[in-house]
Parts: structure tokens; C-alpha cells; sequence
């Protein structure tokens, strides 16, 4: 226990000391702040985007914004909150686009024109496209039906399970990426987990929610 | 513990981030009830349904942050608007905007002059300006 204590100081310490020189303007030190993070911004871009692509593109602009500021960031506080936070705003912000683009998508296809030839024909989207199942490493259709069933959860419910079980986080990380108590993680999980139990039990999917 | 306090933390003992204590007191609770134990496994089966991380291959992850260092490098070769280096070419702007107002003017007199200058022409060849004509007119008056 206390050995698990000193190597997580050990790696405190490292990671000041990576900020530190990453402050300064040294981009191998950065570099290595990536790595170390790299993974988890992927997950909470993903978790809100539900798509492999922008989750990558919003994570690395996230990264760029952070080196970029990272002379505001205050050494005393958790590098991975901070930088989760860019992350989500900016995802937040695709989002925010992404929604009016797909719910107003025009389409100049006069091929399609309509009975009262209108030349222009607004189309309305899927706004609640989730990330294809096959991306993920098992593709048994059992755990495609479970992705999908965790899609159809509420909102945090949904954000708390993948990051917890698919993206392999801590309950402590868990909290920070979500701006919330772990306590309030908790209770989300067990809600989740209470609806998938029963899935997973009856074979079935899930009413819509 | 009752059994709806320990089925709250069934999944905190199953992914192992229960203090030992309360993970002691579920195992033995485990042992003595059938339907904690059916909580337990149905959990069981839904960790062996979930899928594994989204495919990315340390190649991947390689070239994931390449590209963040690449993008930070090329940002920091860029010109900053401040520097030293835009002087010559903030100098030469000056001049040529300071030039083009200068030639601006000077053409705008000088165009002023040629068109004084030819009114006065036209005057003269009207022979309104000569003298005797007026002497004449006195005369005849």
C-alpha cells in the first residue's frame, strides 16, 4: 500500500516536472504529457461525440490549445482536469455545430426534387448517431447489442459507463473528466448497470429512454 | 449490511476498488446469500459482454501525437505579427502608402496649375484682357 503511495507521488512529481519544462516552451516534454493523457482526453472526446474521427481531431486540437495556455494553468491544480475541460468545451462546441448542420442539411439534388418541384429540400439528420459497434475491439454481436443498449441510456448514465467500462478509467478520473462527485458517478453506474443487468438478463433491448 | 446496501456495491467489489474491510464483509455476505450471489453474476456476464477499448495501435497512438507536434511546430516557425523580422516589410508599406499620398497631392496641384493656366489662355485668346478695346469703347461713348 505505502509502496503504491510513493509511485504515485513518484509520478506527480514527474508530471510537474513535464509541465514545468512543457511551460517553458520544451515540446518533448510535452511530448510526453501526450502520451501520458493521451488516451483519456480520446475517451471523454469520444464519450460525448460518439465518433472516432472528431474524438481524435477535437483531442489533438485540445492538446494544441492547452500548450498554447499552458502558462495560465496553475501547477497546484490536476493537469488532467484542466485538460479534460478544454476537451469538452471544445466538444461541446463541435456538438453545438454538428446539431445545426445535421438538422439543417441542404441538399441540391435535383435529381430528388419533390412533387412540387422545390429545387431545395431540407433534410433532417440523426441527431442520435452512436459510434459504429465494429470500432470497438469485440465485435461479438453480443457486445454490439450491449453498446447499443449503452447508447440508449440517459446522458451521464451513458457518459459514467463508457468511461468507467469501456474506456477503462478510474472512478477518480471518471469524476474529473465529468466535472462531477464521485459519489454522483457512483450512483449514476448503479443506475446504468440496473438497466443493463436486466438486458443483459432477458436478452432483450431496452424501451427508448 | 443489507442486501440492497450490498448490491449498491457489488460492482465497486467486482472491479476491485472496494477498501479491503468492505470487500471482506461482501465476500463473506456472498457466501451466505443466493440472491446477493445471482446479483454477482449477472454483473459477471455484462463485464464479459462489454467490448474492449476502441482499436488503436501504439502505431496509431504514435502518429496521434506526431501530428499534435508537428501542428505545434509548424505554429511556432510561423512569424509572430510582433516580431522584428515584418520591420522591412511594415517599413516598405509606410512608404508606399505615405508615397501614394504624397504623388496624390503633388499630381492633384499640379493638375490644378495646367487648368488655372488654361483658363488664362482661353481668356486671352478671347482679346477681353487688351487695352485699346476698352480705350476704343470709351471713344465711341
Amino acid at each position: 500500500m505505502q509502496e503504491e503511495k510513493r509511485s504515485l507521488e513518484e509520478r506527480h512529481r514527474a508530471i510537474a516536472a513535464l509541465i514545468r519544462s512543457s511551460q517553458e516552451g520544451d515540446l518533448q516534454a510535452f511530448g510526453e504529457l501526450i502520451v501520458l493523457y493521451r488516451e483519456k482526453a480520446y475517451g471523454v472526446a469520444l464519450s460525448l461525440l460518439n465518433n472516432h474521427h472528431d474524438a481524435e481531431d477535437i483531442s489533438q486540437e485540445a492538446f494544441i490549445k492547452a500548450f498554447e495556455n499552458l502558462k495560465s494553468f496553475e501547477p497546484s491544480g490536476s493537469f488532467g482536469a484542466w485538460l479534460f475541460k478544454i476537451v469538452s468545451n471544445l466538444a461541446k462546441n463541435k456538438l453545438r455545430w454538428r446539431r445545426i448542420r445535421e438538422r439543417f442539411t441542404i441538399s441540391l439534388d435535383d435529381s430528388k426534387e419533390d412533387d412540387e418541384g422545390d429545387l431545395l429540400k431540407l433534410q433532417v439528420a440523426d441527431p442520435d448517431k452512436k459510434v459504429e459497434p465494429a470500432f470497438y475491439a469485440d465485435q461479438s454481436s453480443e457486445s454490439s447489442m450491449l453498446m447499443e443498449s449503452i447508447g440508449k441510456l440517459p446522458e451521464r448514465q451513458r457518459r459514467a459507463v463508457e468511461l468507467k467500462f469501456v474506456q477503462g478509467c478510474k472512478l477518480s478520473e471518471v469524476a474529473e473528466m465529468m466535472e462531477i462527485a464521485e459519489g454522483t458517478v457512483k450512483s449514476h453506474i448503479f443506475r446504468a448497470l440496473e438497466t443493463l443487468k436486466n438486458i443483459v438478463d432477458s436478452g432483450d433491448e431496452p424501451n427508448e429512454m | 449490511m443489507k442486501c440492497d446496501e450490498i448490491k449498491e456495491q457489488l460492482w465497486l467489489y467486482q472491479t476491485g476498488e472496494l477498501e479491503s474491510s468492505s470487500a471482506d464483509f461482501i465476500r463473506v455476505h456472498l457466501k451466505e446469500c443466493g440472491k446477493c450471489r445471482m446479483e454477482l453474476a449477472l454483473l459477471e456476464k455484462f463485464f464479459q459482454r462489454l467490448p474492449g477499448k476502441p482499436k488503436f495501435s501504439e502505431s496509431d497512438w504514435d502518429r496521434y501525437t506526431a501530428r499534435i507536434l508537428n501542428r505545434l511546430e509548424e505554429r511556432r516557425s510561423a512569424v509572430p505579427l510582433g516580431s522584428w523580422r515584418w520591420a522591412p516589410a511594415f517599413a516598405l508599406g509606410l512608404v508606399l502608402v505615405f508615397g501614394g499620398i504624397f504623388y496624390r497631392i503633388h499630381d492633384r496641384q499640379k493638375s490644378d496649375h495646367k487648368e488655372i493656366i488654361a483658363r488664362l489662355d482661353v481668356l486671352e485668346n478671347l482679346d477681353l484682357l487688351e487695352r485699346d478695346d476698352f480705350e476704343e469703347l470709351a471713344k465711341a461713348q
